[in-house]
């Protein structure tokens, strides 16, 4: 036999040995190995404990504590959402003592039964049996649900739970669930968190997620008898970092009005869904964001936000930009303009444009077109200024930031979709259906913004949610409201289009809603819906932008109600369906809303000036007393003086108690607001020193919000 | 030769006896190691890795038919072939590689994630077997001869590096042993041993003990010498080595404590002494030892360990199957894993040596030392005698990629094992 390598006895003896050498070192490590075992299960030692006693008795892991959520509130002060503490109740069944079970089992059985109701009396006492037997566990849920704080210290005081002798082995492991106070109100703008990773899902809570969350922390803990954990002092340990407040600019009161009456009109129309966004003009702070989606026939829910990322044909809101550009362009005067709007129908390039009114409008001005809403006024007037030269047209939408997305800090917005002449889908009639609202996508908050500016003289202002990230009381992040420092168009342009909007109130579209005692300013707009790429004639989104009050605008809010049901093509355009949520929402804000009232011009009277001192009957008496004056008539709680003469002062009562106004002329703010907050109202004020005027007359009768501002001086 | 013969004829029944019943062990801890008693799953549920083993060992079963199928010549013939395909694989998860565990290791194929390295053992034992089978080939003519070797091993356990499975690489010094049978000179894997003792020694004890111990025993050495041999360079041979020795550890220690961080130095230091970094580094190696030392004799019993429950043990399915054994069936339990590796490597061994061709022989020889090297690494790692380097348990550990290749390497091996009596002897 010839060997491969070398071949020969020796080489074959080498061979051999080389085999058993292999063999010998194989065997060497295994008696290795089985020494270590030995040595690591028999003798082997941590911190001085043989290692089954160390771990049977306790020891070490890492846990993760939470960071707590931070709250998000409204700018009233209104917490929106909140983490609140849930408990699971657990029993460690083997930490009490023998006579301790075998004597409170039963009671506990009888309270499980009672309080949970989960399984019967015997299932309960089977479970906890079986597992104090059992080798394997010794832990038992008791509840598979969480429960609240009050519910917890009510189970405090049970067998195993309350401190005795022998006993023990109750848990409770805390759990944070996320609580909206005001739920569903705006639901879907405040927003909610996945329930798998706890991370924000939509609105506020999505967008401020990195604020809200926080950082978990991480502790070092000893696990000891019965599941326990023990904190063990540790440098490790790294303490959670609370998440921050956010602090939003919503406004409860306001989301309420907006909510309550978008939901009777849907309820009433049986529309497809609705959404209201009112925003405060010089800031563009957003008190109110509601949407509401049909369920079914009685039930709207917050489903999804249509004011962010609902983007439809905004229809004759669009008219605003298209009159801004022609007036911008032409600097024309809008009431010397004539458009002669025939019988309300014609043709460009095989497109039928007809307005709604049957017959037409004949020949009526620039104004008019706008204030009657006519789509044959606006093609006529781009025809004539714009047909020639399409992308100046785009150009002003640019410019009147209507191409892209409004910036506000919230994610999902929907950026608008406004074509241009490069897009395959431009055709030469596109110009003529975006002049009214076609053929463009615009979410409602995108329109509002534009009536905004305009309320805001021209100035664009970038909606806002939120005002301040805080941590405690302190301030982290203030955020500022941008407004733009050049106006979108020439101040005679605004003012025209202002005078317009008002005008569409006033004798327009919207004439249903012109109010008595403030003005509003605004557009309605219909459009037909965009179903499959196919307008359906019957299905409109019908909706009104504007701003309150006209004159000195505070706010602008936008109504968006889709599909409606029962109603006449004339009717719907004639703004019968959105135009009065707006109005009432309007009404509701002006009421509640005093700042915005006009002060009542009175001259204060010769007599209230004559007034020296109104107060607490007891507080004067001591102050005449010190300065030797006319004693005061005893036994009256409200007083007043008026000098007479020097050192001679005349006392009268002041009675208030009476339900209705009171006279508050002469008063210190202090007392003023006692006695005004005992009854009720809400107080607004400006100035210092003594009452000198009061929004409210004296002996009014007031139902309802009952708001006062005081004049103080 | 064509015969009448089933499927498992000639097969060694020891070997495939141990082979299922470390499979069927691996299979139940691993759902022991998985399980939960607050909520209990089946062992057959697929959402666990218990259920998913099932699945794996059952696609195994079909992948040993179809090796006992094949004629035992293919792997002879083909053995280039398939080093190729190994090698393409290897280049291929650089590029289109998924990231699992933090190594850049895995190909996905549909649901499936396969691992390359695995089978690279595979394609570089049928290569190194295939190329020691030509007669022509020695190692102990000349240095020449090793080049193709070190090719062969070299570039799989680089491109094993690149994608950053260390612990894998490292297996390919498994093929020392065949090397060593083979007729490598033994001084080059008796330094390699030194050296890895010396380093592990630096770390552990003052290196001016260490120097002293070299000075003494070099001093010995010299003074037993047979003078003929001092004489003939014997004296100069035994300096140069010692002080080669001395260089390393003083290197090894100056490296260490000079110029490395302190965080890097800690990492270095818990591989040899897990205490002393109880919290960080160090905590798998306690974890594992707190679990194995709990079982004591007979352990806690099926499905009633702790330690693992509470999920103390990382990767308590693959790497630390090892611990599960040891806290639920004690001393006992891992002694018969220990006594069951052996003697299937000791058995592996054995059925190389009678081998009549040089490529079955080494073949052979290379499928035990890689058993032996994972079998080594492992279970030391999880008692506290070897640095932890994460390779699998094989049969044991969680895994497909492992099971299959594992099993792959014995089966091919088996088979060719039970065509040895129409085998015509080479040797």
């Amino acid at each position: 036999m010839k060997s491969s390598n070398g071949g020969g006895q020796n080489n074959k003896q080498a061979l051999i040995t080389r085999a058993r050498t292999v063999a010998f070192f194989l065997g060497l490590f295994a008696v290795g190995v089985f020494a270590k075992l030995i040595h690591v299960q028999f003798y082997e030692t941590f911190k001085g404990k043989k290692w089954s006693a160390y771990a049977e008795q306790n020891d070490l892991k890492l846990d993760t504590i939470p960071a707590m959520r931070g709250n998000i509130y409204s700018s009233d002060g209104s917490l929106l959402a909140t983490s609140l503490p849930y408990y699971y109740v657990g029993l460690d069944v083997k930490a009490s003592s023998e006579e301790y079970f075998n004597e409170h089992v039963d009671d506990l059985v009888d309270l499980l039964v009672r309080n949970f109701g989960e399984y019967s009396a015997e299932r309960y006492r089977q479970r906890i049996t079986s597992i104090r037997r059992s080798k394997r566990s010794r832990y038992l849920r008791l509840k598979s649900r969480e429960i609240s704080y009050l519910e917890r210290e009510k189970v405090l005081s049970w067998p195993f739970f309350r401190r005795e002798k022998g006993g023990g082995g109750g848990k409770f492991e805390t759990v944070y669930r996320r609580y909206e106070p005001f739920m569903p109100m705006a639901d879907r703008t405040i927003g909610g968190l996945n329930p798998r990773t706890g991370k924000g899902w939509v609105g506020v809570e999505a967008s401020f997620d990195t604020k809200l969350s926080g950082r978990n922390g991480v502790e070092l803990v000893e696990r000891v008898e019965g599941g326990v954990r023990i904190p063990v002092g540790d440098e490790l340990n790294i303490r959670p970092e609370p998440g921050l407040d956010v602090y939003t600019t919503l406004d409860m009161n306001f989301q309420d009005m907006a909510e309550s009456a978008l939901r009777r009109t849907l309820l009433q129309y049986q529309a497809d869904y609705g959404c209201v966004i009112v925003m405060e003009v010089a800031t563009g702070e957003i008190r109110a964001m509601a949407n509401l989606t049909k369920r079914s026939d009685q039930d709207y829910r917050e489903v999804f936000n249509y004011a962010l990322a609902g983007s439809t044909d905004p229809g004759s809101t669009f008219k605003l930009p298209t009159m801004m550009a022609v007036l911008e362009e032409t600097g024309l005067d809008p009431n010397r303009e004539w458009v002669d709007t025939g019988d309300g129908l014609v043709h460009y390039r095989r497109v039928k444009i007809e307005d709604t009114k049957r017959g037409g409008h004949g020949k009526i001005t620039a104004r008019e077109v706008m204030e009657k809403s006519s789509n044959v006024g606006v093609h006529l007037l781009m025809q004539k200024y714009f047909y020639h030269q399409p992308d100046k047209y785009l150009q002003y939408l640019k410019k009147f930031h209507l191409t892209t997305p409004t910036g506000i800090h919230m994610k999902g917005e929907k950026p608008p979709l406004i074509r241009d002449r490069s897009s395959k889908q431009w055709s030469r009639t596109s110009l003529t259906f975006m002049s009214y609202g076609y053929e463009l996508q615009m979410t409602p908050l995108q329109t509002l913004t534009l009536y905004n500016a305009v309320a805001n003289n021209g100035y664009w202002v970038r909606p806002m949610m939120v005002r301040q990230i805080r941590s405690a009381e302190e301030v982290v992040d203030q955020l500022e409201p941008y407004v733009e420092e050049v106006p979108l168009c020439s101040p005679k342009t605004i003012r025209n289009v202002q005078e317009m909007l008002e005008g569409v109130v006033q004798r327009g579209t919207a004439r249903n809603i012109s109010a008595s005692h403030y003005r509003i300013a605004g557009k309605t707009g219909t459009a037909q819906k965009l179903v499959n790429g196919q307008y359906m004639v019957g299905r409109y989104s019908t909706s009104f932008a504007g701003y309150f009050p006209a004159d000195k605008p505070k706010y602008s809010c936008i109504v968006v109600i889709d599909s409606p049901r029962g109603f006449s093509r004339e009717q719907l355009y004639a703004g019968s369906v959105a135009a009065p949520v707006f109005k009432e929402i309007a009404d509701r804000i002006y009421a509640y809303d005093i700042t915005m009232h006009k002060p009542i011009h009175r001259k204060p009277t010769e007599a209230a000036k004559m007034v020296q001192w109104v107060g607490k009957g007891a507080e004067l008496k001591a102050i005449s007393k010190a300065l030797d004056l006319t004693p005061l008539p005893e036994g009256e709680e409200w007083v007043q003086g008026t000098v007479v003469a020097a050192g001679d002062v005349r006392w009268q009562a002041r009675p208030v108690e009476r339900p209705d106004v009171p006279d508050l002329s002469g008063m210190a703010l202090r007392d003023a607001l006692y006695i005004l907050e005992n009854k009720g109202f809400r107080v607004s004020f400006k100035g210092a020193g003594k009452v000198v005027d009061q929004s409210l007359p004296p002996g009014s009768k007031v139902s309802g919000q009952k708001n006062i501002l005081l004049t103080l001086q | 030769m064509a015969r009448n013969q089933t499927l498992t004829q000639n097969l060694d029944w020891i070997a495939v006896l141990i082979y299922i019943l470390c499979v069927m062990m691996g299979w139940f801890n691993i759902y022991a190691a998985v399980y939960s008693p607050e909520v209990p799953t089946s062992i057959f549920d697929m959402a666990h890795n218990a259920g998913k083993q099932l699945m794996w060992i059952g696609t195994t079963i079909l992948l040993i038919i179809a090796i006992l199928v094949i004629d035992h010549k293919f792997y002879d013939t083909f053995a280039y072939i398939i080093y190729g395909i190994v090698l393409l694989m290897l280049v291929a998860v650089l590029f289109i590689g998924a990231d699992i565990n933090g190594s850049h290791s895995w190909i996905k194929i549909g649901a499936f994630s396969i691992q390359p390295a695995e089978f690279a053992k595979l394609g570089t034992s049928l290569a190194l077997a295939k190329y020691l089978s030509d007669p022509t080939v020695s190692l102990t003519r000349s240095w020449k001869e090793y080049l193709p070797i070190a090719g062969f091993v070299g570039v799989p356990s680089l491109l094993i590096l690149v994608s950053n499975e260390t612990g894998s690489m490292l297996v390919f010094a498994a093929f020392a042993i065949m090397l060593y049978r083979e007729g490598l000179p033994g001084i080059i894997p008796a330094v390699g041993i030194i050296m890895a003792i010396l380093v592990v020694m630096t770390l552990l004890v003052s290196n001016w003990f260490i120097v002293a111990g070299i000075v003494i025993i070099a001093g010995l050495i010299i003074w037993f010498m047979p003078k003929t041999t001092r004489r003939q360079g014997g004296l100069l041979a035994t300096l140069v080595v010692a002080f080669i020795m001395m260089g390393v550890v003083i290197g090894v220690d100056f490296f260490i404590n000079n110029i490395l961080q302190k965080h890097q130095r800690s990492r270095i230091m818990v591989l040899v002494d897990p205490d002393s970094d109880p919290r960080g580094a160090g905590w798998n190696v306690i974890q594992s030892k707190i679990a194995i030392g709990s079982g004591r004799l007979i352990g806690k019993g099926f499905l009633e360990g702790t330690q693992t429950k509470f999920d103390f043990v990382p990767e308590q399915s693959t790497d630390f199957i090892f611990c599960t054994v040891g806290e639920e069936h004690g001393f006992i339990g891992a002694a018969i894993v220990v006594v069951l590796f052996m003697g299937l490597i000791a058995r592996l061994v054995i059925l190389a040596e009678r081998q009549r061709t040089r490529f079955a022989r080494v073949y052979g020889y290379c499928v035990a030392g890689i058993m032996f090297f994972h079998f080594m690494v492992n279970i030391g790692m999880t008692i506290g005698l070897m640095p932890v380097i994460g390779i699998p348990l094989p049969f044991f550990s969680y895994g497909g990629s492992s099971l299959w290749s594992f099993s792959i390497l014995l089966f091919i091996f088996l088979k060719i094992d039970s065509q040895r009596p129409y085998t015509l002897s080479r040797t």
